[in-house]
């Protein structure tokens, strides 16, 4: 009884304290920190707390100053415009005044770059890339499982539960990745997706700053990061720039009506992504498709709004600056506005020229991939800088071409080749990422009815063409889904990721006869890759498919 | 060289086709299978359903 007396009487002090000190204050000032040093002078800071615009920020700093602030008909946001063209690393102090009076006080820090940061390379050729939904592949760290603050709760018995798999998890099996011949990973999102279910998958985010407590903390994944460059295994961040989560702490107190789209209420996308490139689409259909979202739990942002534009800009330079990136995964790349889209990729590449970051363009036809390309010569003038796109044609050919019955003009191998044909229409076809599947389908082995002679043949062919590869955990042990699509199905946990697993992947032990040989199988083929100059960087030759046998050269000075 | 073969029975591949690839190459080393693989007769026996990979020596 005593102790309630006590709690309601701090409630009313708290109240009381809030209305004596006034009503602007400061609760989130975003990126929280930045570098000296950068290419791009300016950077733009959105400064979040109530009534924060009645203020006036201030910066008597060295090389810094406030070009501009920008106010917006909420007034619980301030942006503030900064030049810091001649910034050395440091901390400054963002004095916000009333009336003169300098009321609120904010420290902010310049932090020195990495050596070399700019220069950095991302994922090529070279490489092979694992791909890992970190809610179902290891849980090194029980303790994280449940959070405070967390919407929802772990239940390993639900397909579209959280199942506790972590970054630990993860850092803890690197030497499995890395001995298995994988030299990349890519990552499903890791960002907080603090939605009241289905958050394990991660694209829901709802900060944009913060990796999920769940799996583990903004450090953690730094350090991830470091330990697997340390193993000479390249990250890939997936990000997404279209929507955030419904849950997302902005959502509570839009900065304006025009930061989600369609005035911040739902409206379904069309998913008819031609309408970008179609010389005869209607704005109609344009604003369905670009504005729609895609379920209700994921707003719509409107990247046409210059400060979401530069929040999204700046927040991808931060993680890539602040985690050590070797790359980037851009889910959903022809939904968000396409200028928009051009602007984020050369804004990327101006400060890391030597980057790379590929775009998920859903779609079959090459001829709508390749407009995406950095190079592409569009007939409509769009010009695109990304430099990397998933080759979902060849995807989806190889799925099909494999079980077919092999005819002359019509089916098999003949699809494959003539998928192959269509590089004609990229301007750099070699830095494309092929794969046999990923998180979104039917893991290849069910895709292929399970007939593992299709399975290697698809998996040899993939690893041996042009592009970067791209192959979904626990393909190597021959995982499989059911039923065919079932999306918590295809991302089940990965064998001996979990403790009592039966089953182990990492050692071996109760693996099937089939999957123990196809994990040594591939262990060889990816080990063998690694110093393959031809498949790296070498020319490919291939001859017409005949009798039901495809084949093609790979060949450099060195090797053929 | 990567050879893609759907076929369900033993087939025979002739190589004079890839002549322009092959240059002349009398042996490879099949990658996967860890052993040398002659290319002297002219064609290769493929067993049903396999994927092979050489390297041509």
């Amino acid at each position: 009884m005593k102790s309630r007396t006590l709690f309601a009487a701090m409630f009313l002090l708290a109240g009381y304290i809030q209305q004596v000190q006034g009503q602007a204050d400061i609760r989130r000032v975003e990126p929280a920190f930045w570098w000296a040093g950068m290419k791009n002078p300016n950077l733009q800071l959105l400064v979040y707390g109530p009534q924060i615009s009645e203020l006036t920020p201030v910066v008597s700093h060295p090389g810094v100053s406030v070009k501009q602030t920008i106010r917006l008909e909420n007034p619980n946001y301030l942006f503030i415009d900064l030049d810091l063209s001649g910034a050395k690393p440091g901390a400054f102090d963002i004095g916000f005044q009333q009336k003169g009076k300098t009321v609120r006080s904010y420290t902010y820090r310049l932090l020195e770059r990495e050596k070399s940061s700019s220069l950095r390379k991302g994922f090529d050729p070279t490489d092979v890339m694992y791909l890992i939904t970190p809610d179902r592949f290891a849980n090194g760290d029980p303790s994280n499982d449940n959070m405070e603050g967390m919407h929802e709760r772990l239940n390993r018995t639900f397909k579209g539960g959280r199942h506790g798999g972590d970054i630990k998890g993860i850092a803890d099996h690197l030497d499995y990745i890395a001995g298995m011949g994988f030299t990349a990973i890519w990552l499903n999102p890791l960002l907080e997706n603090n939605m009241k279910e289905y958050s394990y998958h991660g694209y829901s985010t709802t900060d944009f700053y913060k990796v999920d407590p769940r799996y583990g903390s903004n450090e953690d994944y730094v350090d991830l990061i470091r330990k697997a460059h340390s193993k000479n295994i390249r990250i890939i961040m997936d990000m997404i720039l279209n929507h955030c989560g419904s849950e997302h702490w902005w959502m509570k107190d839009l900065p304006s009506k025009d930061w989600i789209n369609y005035d911040g209420k739902f409206a379904p996308t069309s998913h008819r992504m031609e309408v970008v490139l179609d010389p005869y689409a209607s704005a109609a259909d344009k604003k369905m498709y670009t504005d729609g979202w895609f379920v209700e739990t994921m707003p719509d942002m409107n990247q046409r709004n210059p400060l979401m534009a530069t929040y999204l800009i700046q927040n991808t330079i931060w993680w890539i600056e602040y985690s050590g990136l070797d790359g980037i995964r851009m889910d959903t790349y022809p939904y968000p506005d396409a200028g928009f889209m051009s602007d984020w990729t050369k804004a990327v590449l101006e400060e890391y020229p030597h980057f790379n970051m590929v775009g998920e363009v859903w779609n079959a036809n090459p001829a709508i991939v390749s407009y995406w390309q950095r190079g592409k010569i569009n007939s409509d003038g769009y010009v695109s800088y990304l430099p990397s796109l998933m080759d979902f044609p060849v995807q989806e050919t190889l799925g099909k071409a494999l079980p077919q019955k092999e005819t002359r003009y019509d089916s098999g191998l003949i699809l494959l080749y003539r998928i192959m044909v269509n590089d004609f229409l990229y301007p750099d076809a070699a830095n494309l990422v092929v794969f046999p599947d990923n998180h979104d389908m039917d893991r290849f082995y069910t895709r292929v009815g399970e007939n593992l002679n299709w399975f290697k043949q698809g998996v040899l062919f993939l690893l041996t063409t042009r592009g970067i590869p791209q192959i979904y955990y626990g393909s190597e042990a021959l995982m499989t889904n059911a039923p065919s699509g079932d999306h918590g199905s295809i991302r089940s946990d990965f064998p001996g990721g979990w403790q009592g697993d039966k089953v182990n992947a990492f050692t071996g032990q109760g693996l099937s006869k089939e999957a123990a040989e196809t994990q040594q199988w591939m262990k060889k083929l990816l080990t063998w890759r690694k110093t393959a100059s031809a498949v790296h960087y070498g020319k490919l030759l291939q001859f017409v498919p005949e009798d039901g046998v495809y084949v093609f050269f790979r060949y450099d000075e060195k090797q053929r | 060289m990567v050879i893609v073969n759907k076929n369900e029975q033993p087939y025979s591949l002739k190589l004079d086709r890839f002549a322009e690839a092959l240059q002349g190459a009398t042996q490879a080393y099949d990658v996967l299978g860890g052993k040398p693989v002659s290319l002297q007769s002219g064609a290769l026996a493929l067993q049903p359903g396999q994927g092979l990979l050489l390297e041509i020596k």
